[in-house]
């Protein structure tokens, strides 16, 4: 290999080491600004710095709480039940995105309260998926999965009678990853029809995917509902009581 | 009866009024007027219309211009939603006329017929002065561009991107429409950048195109395009009712339906090559029942555009994320006041760039005033380019009588436009305060919580925590993880690991086994050479080398055997090792009788004879023969 072809791959390789470090660069600075007009109380600009970070496909309980505070300050109120909720999904012992989404939530109602006749409940094995951050069941996963190989591997180089203890460890660990993994198909599961958050304070509910089609019923900012279909620009939404609509894919934030 | 009459005459006016402003129009227009002589222009004719076919289109009498280039192009609009479809057909013919004569010339009428009826344009005067009197093309004032992602609209109209005379672009070269544009392909997206360079913080906006060759039911974008390194403003995409606006192109003889799909303002936040990710969408066709029966994967093309840094000699107080046109203004709603009345002051931004990053100039302190948090707001304009305002309203309350002066307000900036730094100030502000002073406050500058009087009830309303400032934005890598394609590789790299050490070890076991055969055969191979020298030393009467070598064949293979040397051996020692082989006592004996015959050769020449001698070669090989048969013994065997 010559010379330059050497250079070429390092100046690659030095490119592909720095750029996610270039990527986490632009982030703290969005963050930082995004902080900066907060406490300054330009919450316009402090949302849309978030917002950005936001686009960047960056998951941070962190950022989604700042994003609810600066949504409840401007007083939309739907965007910011959709933030905590968000940053409640990521880490569910947040206390402060629990109590601020509790106030945003006390807030909503005094305006409009959508109470859903027959509301079905979720099934026990939804809040026992959820009772988990997505991180956690990872971390926990990854951990037990690659302890269970690990050992597998060691099985494989030790002398026969030792076999028997890394055999048993293996075991143990193969059923917790099992387990584990059943709480990640549980959430996959429960991703497929994504729960989502009503945006703006009214919005109209159609029966069809068109603004031409009547209007079925109303929902209110904060409202929790499912998104089952997408079609174009519209969302085919389900409430816990069974009622099914359409509404403007951007009036309803996935959790 | 009358009054009846008269209300029909106006609403048949108005009828009559509405199909006439739906009827078709046919119009011609200058690029710019005056021009330069010699330097080329552009005039078009346009023809709007609801009925799909005209005929007998007749251009101008250019007499005194040359024209440099002609391109007639086509377009349909249709709008479509739940209240039906509209259809109008525009149809230009945009020629690049070079005037060869000054003073004041004259273009014709052009004529069509549509709908068997005839139009004409009016006729046009264009000023042609000398060269350095024409003024310079404004860009808004510009005729408007050939159809856009059409191949070809720019190189026979290169005025329509700067003319001659136009002094050279001091902004980044806009990038051309037709880049990448795919030819052939019945259905596919085209991302239009406005341009290929900026500088940090200067607007790209890009746009992302749906062509089909033939009407989709239903669209839905899969992937959205990444814009790591980008700030990011949405713009607004025409539709109709929800719908996509669909305008019918002719691209390489095949005509398309092209609608928008999205559209990004992006500001570059660091110098470098960035490059947006391809957007990806499924299109399909559905039956009458809502069943699909067709469905195509499309993938836009992958931009890479270059941020320029900006450059030296950026004024003090310049902001990094002030990049555009701005004008910024000051204003009080009164000059004077009252001690204890509020004054309200509102500094405004106005102008082009990214007003949701850029801060505002900050008050100074005011002796004698209490200044509360300034209330900033942001509107926002979303059209072609980002713009809008940004205000900051302070609210001043006077504690002391006097004249107090709010000094002048800069604002330093990038101007695009003129690649180059400016600053923008405001007057200096007056403010006249009349009364008696009151107790000065500790706090001048921050004092929005108002303290209750001692025994009133203090509404705290509902509120949330504050803002989580840390220094470094904490993401959450497990979250990020789920659901991305790592999550799959984290299933699949474990058991896939350990199935490719299992099947490596199995390999290894395998080649090994081959080895001990190939060592199997060597042996053999040498234990065969050995018996030949023995029979050739035979043939040449050499009878004690013959049986020497023998020997020698004898004890090797049978120390190759039983894994330890043969030679220190006492005989039952021999027949020992021989028998745990798995040798018969008859191959034992006969091992160990050749062995002795060896033996007797060697301290006895002359008791051998020639036949014994060949003998105990056959016989020597009959035994390594008989050897190799048997199984070979596990383990020790090296």
């Amino acid at each position: 290999m010559s010379l330059r072809k050497y250079l070429g791959l390092l100046a690659a390789l030095a490119s592909l080491a720095t750029a996610p470090v270039a990527r986490a660069d632009l982030l703290d600075q969005a963050w930082k600004h995004g902080n900066e007009a907060a406490l300054r109380g330009d919450y316009a600009s402090a949302a849309a710095a978030y917002e950005q970070l936001d686009r960047q496909h960056v998951v941070s309980a962190d950022l989604y709480y700042n994003l609810g505070v600066t949504y409840f300050r401007q007083g939309q109120l739907g965007k910011s039940i959709w933030a905590f909720e968000r940053a409640l999904v990521v880490s569910p012992d947040d206390d402060d995105a629990r109590f601020n989404l509790a106030q945003a939530r006390k807030l909503a109602d005094q305006r409009t309260h959508d109470k859903l006749e027959g509301a079905e409940r979720e099934p026990l094995w939804s809040h026992i998926v959820t009772y988990f951050s997505p991180s956690t069941q990872m971390v926990l996963f990854c951990a037990l999965y690659f302890g269970c190989f690990a050992l597998l591997f060691v099985r494989r180089r030790i002398a026969a009678d030792s076999r028997v203890a890394i055999t048993a460890g293996a075991a143990i660990l193969g059923v917790g990853a099992l387990l584990a993994g059943l709480l990640l198909v549980g959430r996959v599961s429960l991703d497929r029809i994504p729960f989502a958050v009503v945006l703006p304070d009214t919005v109209a509910v159609k029966e069809g995917a068109d603004n031409n089609f009547r209007t079925s019923f109303q929902v209110h900012g904060g409202l929790r509902v499912r998104i089952l279909d997408r079609e174009q620009d519209w969302a085919r939404i389900h409430l816990a009581n069974g009622l099914e609509g359409f509404v403007h894919a951007e009036d309803v934030g996935p959790l | 009866m009358r009054a009846v009459s008269r209300i029909i005459a106006l609403a048949t006016l108005f009828v009559t009024g509405a199909a006439y402003a739906q009827g078709p129009s046919f119009t011609a227009r200058l690029g710019r007027n005056p021009v330069g002589l010699g330097q080329a222009f552009v005039f078009e004719i346009a023809l709007s219309t609801d009925q799909g076919s005209m005929d007998d289109y007749r251009r101008p009498d250019f007499r005194g211009f040359r024209v440099a280039g002609e391109f007639p192009s086509q377009s349909t609009q249709i709008q479509m939603g739940g209240g039906g479809s509209f259809m109008r057909h525009s149809y230009t013919w945009q020629y690049q006329l070079i005037p060869l004569q000054k003073g004041k010339l004259t273009i014709g009428p052009a004529s069509v017929r549509v709908d068997g009826r005839v139009l004409n344009t009016e006729r046009v005067t264009v000023a042609v002065v000398d060269p350095g009197q024409a003024p310079a093309p404004q860009p808004h004032q510009r005729a408007p561009r050939g159809i856009p992602g059409f191949p070809g609209s720019s190189f026979f109209f290169p005025d329509l991107d700067g003319d001659a005379d136009e002094p050279p672009a001091q902004t980044p070269p806009p990038a051309t429409a037709d880049q990448g544009l795919p030819a052939g392909k019945r259905n596919f997206l085209h991302v239009v950048p406005s341009k290929s360079k900026a500088y940090v913080g200067e607007q790209i906006t890009v746009e992302w195109l749906l062509y089909l060759s033939g009407s989709q039911s239903n669209y839905a974008p899969t992937k959205e395009p990444r814009t790591d390194g980008f700030w990011v403003e949405e713009l607004e995409v025409p539709n109709q009712g929800g719908h996509l606006s669909l305008t019918q192109q002719v691209l390489d003889g095949r005509s398309y339906l092209v609608g928008p799909l999205m559209r990004k303002a992006l500001f570059g936040l660091k110098p470098g090559k960035l490059t947006i990710t391809p957007l990806e969408a499924d299109i399909s066709r559905t039956n009458f029942f809502g069943a699909t029966m067709q469905s195509e994967h499309l993938k836009a093309d992958p931009v890479t555009l270059e941020i320029l840094p900006l450059p030296p000699g950026a004024p003090a107080d310049f902001d990094a994320s002030a990049v555009g046109q701005f004008t910024l203004s000051a204003e009080v709603d009164r000059n004077n006041v009252q001690v204890g009345d509020a004054v309200t002051l509102k500094l405004r931004l106005d102008g082009r760039g990214n007003l949701h990053k850029v801060g505002l100039p900050t008050l100074p302190r005011l002796a004698g005033w209490k200044i509360y948090d300034p209330k900033v707001s942001v509107q926002i304009t979303r059209g072609d380019s980002v713009g809008g305002n940004k205000t900051a309203e302070y609210l001043l309350l006077p504690e002391q009588p006097g004249e107090t002066t709010i000094p002048p307000f800069s604002f330093s900036y990038f101007d695009t436009q003129k690649a180059a730094y400016a600053t923008e100030r405001t007057g200096p502000i007056r403010l006249t305060v009349t009364g008696e002073a009151r107790p000065q406050s500790s706090n001048t500058q921050v004092a929005t919580t108002t303290v209750a009087p001692s025994g009133s009830e203090n509404l705290l309303a509902i509120e949330v925590r504050p803002i989580r400032n840390r220094p470094a934005l904490r993401r959450d890598l497990g979250a990020a993880m789920y659901g991305s394609p790592f999550m799959v590789a984290v299933v699949l790299v474990p058991p896939g690991l350990f199935a490719l050490v299992s099947l490596v070890g199995v390999a290894r076991m395998r080649m090994s086994q081959e080895t001990e055969g190939k060592r199997r055969r060597k042996m053999r191979r040498s234990a065969d050479k050995r018996l030949r020298t023995a029979a050739g030393y035979l043939q040449a009467g050499k009878l004690a080398p013959s049986l020497a070598e023998i020997e020698r064949v004898l004890r090797e293979f049978l120390t190759g055997k039983i894994g330890r040397t043969v030679a220190g051996m006492s005989r039952d020692e021999l027949r020992a090792a021989l028998g745990s082989l798995g040798a018969t006592a008859g191959l034992v004996d006969g091992a160990v009788a050749a062995l002795d015959t060896c033996d007797r050769a060697r301290f006895a020449p002359g008791s051998i004879t020639a036949e014994e001698a060949s003998n105990a070669i056959d016989r020597a090989g009959e035994i390594i023969e008989d050897f190799e048969k048997l199984k070979a013994p596990t383990g020790g065997d090296a």
